[in-house]
C-alpha cells in the first residue's frame, strides 16, 4: 500500500516535469524568420519592429508586425506573396531598458547591441551581451558591488553565476551583516528570503545548516561541526554575536535539559566555581558578561538574582544619570519586581 | 480550548495555507520549489546520559514570482516551512521535559509581496524577515512597505509581532526570538546617490505586553569615493539606556583587478544592550567590547584562493584578546575542491597575562569530488581548547558524504559522522537526505 503511494507520488512529480517541458515547447516554438537574410538584403529592422524607437520598456511581447500598404513594398521586392505573420511569442521581462532612450546614441544602428540575431530553427533568441552596455556605461563599480537592479529585474533564477563572480570574499560571513544594513536591495537581487531564513530563522528551525548540507564543505557555516563544545568560548568572547539570533530561552531550554539551569529541579553539575555566590566573585563577572548569566538565569521575577538583589542595589554606578525612577517603574513591569510603585 | 486542540487547529490552518500556496504555481511566471526529506539517527547527550534520537524532517519551500494579476507588479508568494517526526527517543526539540507529542513543525516564511504604483511601492504581508539599519535581522509576523521616492530617496517601514515558535512540543509559551515582545514597529529612511553610495537613518521599537523591550535608532552609510574602494559604517543608539549599543566601520579595497580584496574594520559593542529591556538582567551591567582588524583574500592563483583575517579584541579595563583565521582552497576543476582552514580564537588575557576565558585552536581539512552523477566529500575538524571542557581539551569530528544526482531536480545523499568530543567519548551519526530543487518558468503567450 505504502509502495503504491510512493510510486504514485513519483509518477505525479515526473508528470509535472513533463507537462512543463511540453508547455514550454508549445508556447515557444522554434523561430522561423531568417534575420541574417533580411539584414544582408538591407531591410531595416524598423520595417517589422516599427514601434521599437518609441518603446520605453521591454514588454512581455516584442514589437513585431509585418508591414502593410506602401511599407510592404520592400517585402515584395523578393516575396511574391507575403508570408504569414510570426506566431505570438512571449519574451520574459528580465531587464529594465528603454529603446527610445538608447537608439539615438547608436544612430539607430540596432546591430551595435544586437550583435547576434535569432535565426530560423533557433529555440531562443540571443540577448545583447552585457559588454554592449558597459561599452558606454561604466557599470564596473555596480557590478563589483553586486548592484544589479534596477537594470536586471529578476536574477534569482540565475543563482550560480553571481556566486562565482561575487565571491563573498574573505571574512564575508562576519561582514555580510554590516553590508546588508545599508544594502539589502543588493542581496535581494539574487537571494530570496528563503536564503536568509535558512540561517536567520533560528527561532523556528531545530537544526543547523551544516546538518542539512554536510556535503557543502567549502561553505562558511557559522556553527559547523561540534559547536556544543565551542559555544561557551564563543559566547564569552563575543556575546553580542549570539544575541543577534538567540534569545535567553533558547539557551535556557537546552541548559535545562542538561540540568545546568536554575529551572531544573536537580542540578547535575554546577557550572560555577566554588565560592561563586560570594558577591565579590560573581558580581564583577556579571558586570562584565551579563549576557552569559542570561543563558541560565533570565526568568523574570523567578530569576535567582531577584531574591538577594531586591535588597542590594544591582545597578551600575551611573545608572541614575539616565534613568528616572518614577517613570521607569510606572512604565516597565520588570522594574516593579523589585521597586514598589 | 486545550493546548492539543489549539495545536491541531493551527496545524490544520497551516496545512490549508500550504495547500493554497501550493496551488499557485500554475499562475506564477517563475516558481522555485524545493523539498528536502531528512532522516537523522544520532546519539544525544542529556545530562550525562546517552540517548538515540531519530527525527524525520521534511522541509518545503515554494516561491512563485511574477504572478500575473491585474493589481500588482511582480506579485510573489513565498512559503517555507518544516515538519519533524520523532521516531526514536522523543528528545528532538529543546525543553527540560520530554515533549507530549512526537510531531513538530513551523513556518519559517509565509508572505505575499507585490509592487504598486509603477513599482514605487512594495508591500509585503505575512511571516517574513525584515532587515536593514538597526532592525538587523528580525523575523516578523506582520507587514512591511518600501516606498521608492524621487531623487533616490526611499522609506521602508514594518509593523507586526516578532515570531515565536508556534508548534513547540512542550507547549510552553517561551520565545526563542532575541527580540522578545508582541509588537514591533520600525523603519528606515535612505538616500541613494548612484555611483556614490547610500546613507540611511533607522529606528525600531519593540514592546512586550506594553513594556519597552527595545528602543533604538541608528545611522548607516555606504560610500564609494573612488572606484574599488567602499566605506561601510553603521551605529545603533539605545534610547532607553542612552548609550551606543553598537558602532561599526569597514574600509574595503579591491586591488589587482579585483583579485585581491582587502578590508579593515573597527567595531564597538555593548552586549548587554542586546538583551531585551524587559529582562531583569538588563539592569546589572555595562559591558563594552572593542575590536579592530582586517581581512585579505587573494584569488585565484593557479586555482588557489587564499584568505585570512585578524582581529585584536579589547575588553576595556579587563584585558585583550586575538582572533585569527586562515583558509586556502584549491579548485583545479569545477568538480574538485580541496581546502584547509586554521584558526586561533578569542584568547583574552588580563594585564598580568592570565586567561580571562577559554579559547581554541582550529584546524580543518575538507575535500569534495564530483564524478559523473556522484559527489563525495570528506570533512575533518579538530579543535584544541586552551582550558579543559568537561575534563577534555580536544574535539575531533569526521564527516563523510556520498551524494547522487538522480536528475529532474532530485538528489540523494548519505552522510555519516563520527567524533570524539568533550561531551561524547565517541559519537556516531547517520543522515539520509532526499532533496528536490527545481525552477519552473511558466510563460504567458500573447
Amino acid at each position: 500500500m505504502r509502495a503504491r503511494h510512493v510510486a504514485l507520488a513519483a509518477l505525479l512529480a515526473l508528470g509535472c516535469a513533463k507537462k512543463t517541458a511540453r508547455q514550454e515547447a508549445a508556447e515557444n516554438p522554434s523561430y522561423n524568420f531568417p534575420h541574417s537574410t533580411h539584414v544582408d538584403a538591407g531591410v531595416a529592422c524598423t520595417v517589422c519592429h516599427a514601434g521599437v524607437a518609441q518603446e520605453r520598456t521591454v514588454g512581455a511581447s516584442p514589437q513585431v508586425a509585418l508591414p502593410t500598404g506602401d511599407a510592404a513594398q520592400v517585402c515584395s521586392q523578393c516575396h511574391d506573396k507575403l508570408p504569414p505573420p510570426p506566431p505570438p511569442r512571449h519574451a520574459e521581462r528580465t531587464i529594465t531598458f528603454s529603446h527610445a532612450d538608447h537608439l539615438p546614441y547608436v544612430n539607430n544602428d540596432c546591430g551595435r547591441c544586437h550583435v547576434k540575431l535569432v535565426e530560423a530553427g533557433d529555440r531562443t533568441a540571443p540577448v545583447p551581451p552585457m559588454s554592449t552596455c558597459t561599452a558606454c556605461h561604466n557599470h564596473a563599480k555596480d557590478y563589483a558591488q553586486a548592484r544589479c537592479m534596477p537594470c536586471h529585474v529578476d536574477l534569482k533564477r540565475y543563482p550560480l553565476k553571481p556566486i562565482a563572480d561575487f565571491r563573498h570574499a574573505a571574512d564575508f560571513l562576519r561582514m555580510h551583516g554590516q553590508m546588508a544594513k545599508t544594502d539589502l536591495a543588493s542581496c535581494a537581487a539574487c537571494h530570496e528570503q528563503t536564503s536568509c531564513a535558512t540561517c536567520h530563522a533560528s527561532t523556528t528551525r531545530p537544526f543547523k545548516s551544516d546538518v542539512q548540507w554536510p556535503d557543502k564543505v567549502a561553505a562558511s557555516f557559522i556553527h559547523r561541526g561540534d559547536y556544543v563544545s565551542r559555544h561557551t568560548v564563543d559566547a564569552h568572547a563575543d556575546p553580542a554575536s549570539c544575541r543577534r539570533c538567540h534569545g535567553s530561552p533558547f539557551c535556557d531550554a537546552c541548559h535545562a535539559e542538561q540540568k545546568i539551569s536554575q529551572r531544573t529541579a536537580t542540578f547535575g553539575r554546577n557550572p560555577h566555581p566554588a565560592g561563586w555566590n560570594a558577591g565579590l566573585v560573581h558580581g564583577p563577572a556579571a558586570r562584565q558578561d551579563i549576557v552569559s548569566c542570561a543563558g541560565c538565569h533570565d526568568q523574570g521575577a523567578a530569576s535567582t538574582c531577584v531574591a538577594c538583589h531586591r535588597n542590594v542595589n544591582p545597578h551600575p554606578p551611573d545608572w541614575g544619570s539616565h534613568h528616572n525612577k518614577t517613570s521607569d517603574v510606572s512604565g516597565n513591569s520588570m522594574c516593579r519586581i523589585c521597586h514598589l510603585q | 480550548m486545550t493546548q492539543s486542540t489549539r495545536s491541531r487547529r493551527l496545524a490544520t490552518g497551516v496545512a490549508a495555507f500550504l495547500a493554497s500556496i501550493a496551488a499557485l504555481p500554475a499562475r506564477g511566471d517563475t516558481v522555485d520549489a524545493s523539498s528536502t526529506t531528512m532522516q537523522i539517527v544520532r546519539d544525544q547527550n542529556r545530562a550525562g546520559q546517552l540517548f538515540t534520537i531519530a527525527p524525520l524532517y521534511e522541509l518545503v519551500s515554494i516561491s512563485a514570482r511574477n504572478v500575473q494579476n491585474p493589481v500588482a507588479d511582480d506579485l510573489a508568494f513565498v512559503v517555507s516551512g518544516w515538519a519533524g517526526l520523532s521516531l526514536g527517543t522523543n528528545l528532538v526539540w529543546y525543553d527540560a521535559n520530554p515533549p507530549q507529542h512526537n510531531l513538530f513543525g513551523d513556518l519559517d516564511l509565509a508572505f505575499a509581496q507585490g509592487e504598486l504604483l509603477k513599482r514605487s511601492v512594495q508591500l509585503r504581508l505575512g511571516r517574513q524577515v525584515v532587515g536593514g539599519g538597526v532592525a538587523g535581522t528580525l523575523q516578523l509576523d506582520g507587514g512591511s512597505v518600501l516606498l521608492r521616492l524621487p531623487a533616490g530617496f526611499g522609506v521602508t517601514a514594518y509593523v507586526g509581532a516578532p515570531v515565536a515558535q508556534r508548534f513547540h512540543g512542550g507547549g510552553s509559551p517561551i520565545s526563542f526570538n532575541p527580540n522578545v515582545g508582541d509588537f514591533a514597529v520600525g523603519g528606515r529612511a535612505y538616500w541613494t546617490l548612484p555611483r556614490w553610495g547610500e546613507i540611511g537613518f533607522s529606528g525600531i521599537e519593540i514592546r512586550d505586553r506594553g513594556d519597552p523591550g527595545r528602543e533604538q535608532v541608528g545611522g548607516d552609510l555606504r560610500f564609494t569615493p573612488v572606484r574599488l574602494v567602499t566605506v561601510l559604517a553603521n551605529s545603533n543608539y539605545d534610547l532607553h539606556e542612552a548609550r551606543w549599543a553598537e558602532a561599526n566601520g569597514v574600509l574595503q579595497f579591491q586591488l589587482l583587478g579585483g583579485k585581491l580584496v582587502a578590508a579593515a574594520d573597527v567595531r564597538h559593542v555593548e552586549p548587554d544592550l542586546l538583551l531585551s529591556r524587559t529582562s531583569i538582567l538588563s539592569v546589572f551591567s555595562m559591558d563594552k567590547r572593542n575590536e579592530i582588524g582586517g581581512s585579505l583574500q587573494y584569488g585565484e592563483w593557479r586555482a588557489l584562493t587564499f584568505g585570512a583575517d585578524y582581529h585584536y579584541l579589547v575588553r576595556p579595563d579587563q584585558g585583550v584578546g586575538h582572533r585569527v583565521n586562515g583558509r586556502a582552497v584549491w579548485q583545479p576543476r569545477s568538480t574538485t575542491s580541496v581546502g584547509v582552514e586554521v584558526g586561533h580564537n578569542s584568547f583574552y588575557t588580563n594585564q598580568s597575562g592570565a586567561f580571562l576565558n577559554n579559547g581554541y585552536f582550529t584546524i580543518r581539512g575538507f575535500a569534495s569530488q564530483e564524478y559523473k552523477r556522484f559527489t563525495g566529500s570528506l570533512d575533518l575538524q579538530d579543535y584544541e581548547f586552551q582550558q579543559n571542557i568537561n575534563n577534555y581539551d580536544r574535539s575531533f569530528t569526521a564527516i563523510a558524504t556520498l551524494g547522487y544526482a538522480i536528475g529532474c531536480g532530485w538528489s540523494a545523499l548519505v552522510s555519516g559522522d563520527a567524533g570524539v568530543t568533550p561531551y561524547y567519548q565517541s559519537r556516531y551519526g547517520l543522515m539520509v537526505r532526499l532533496a528536490y530543487n527545481q525552477s519552473y518558468h511558466f510563460r504567458e503567450v500573447r
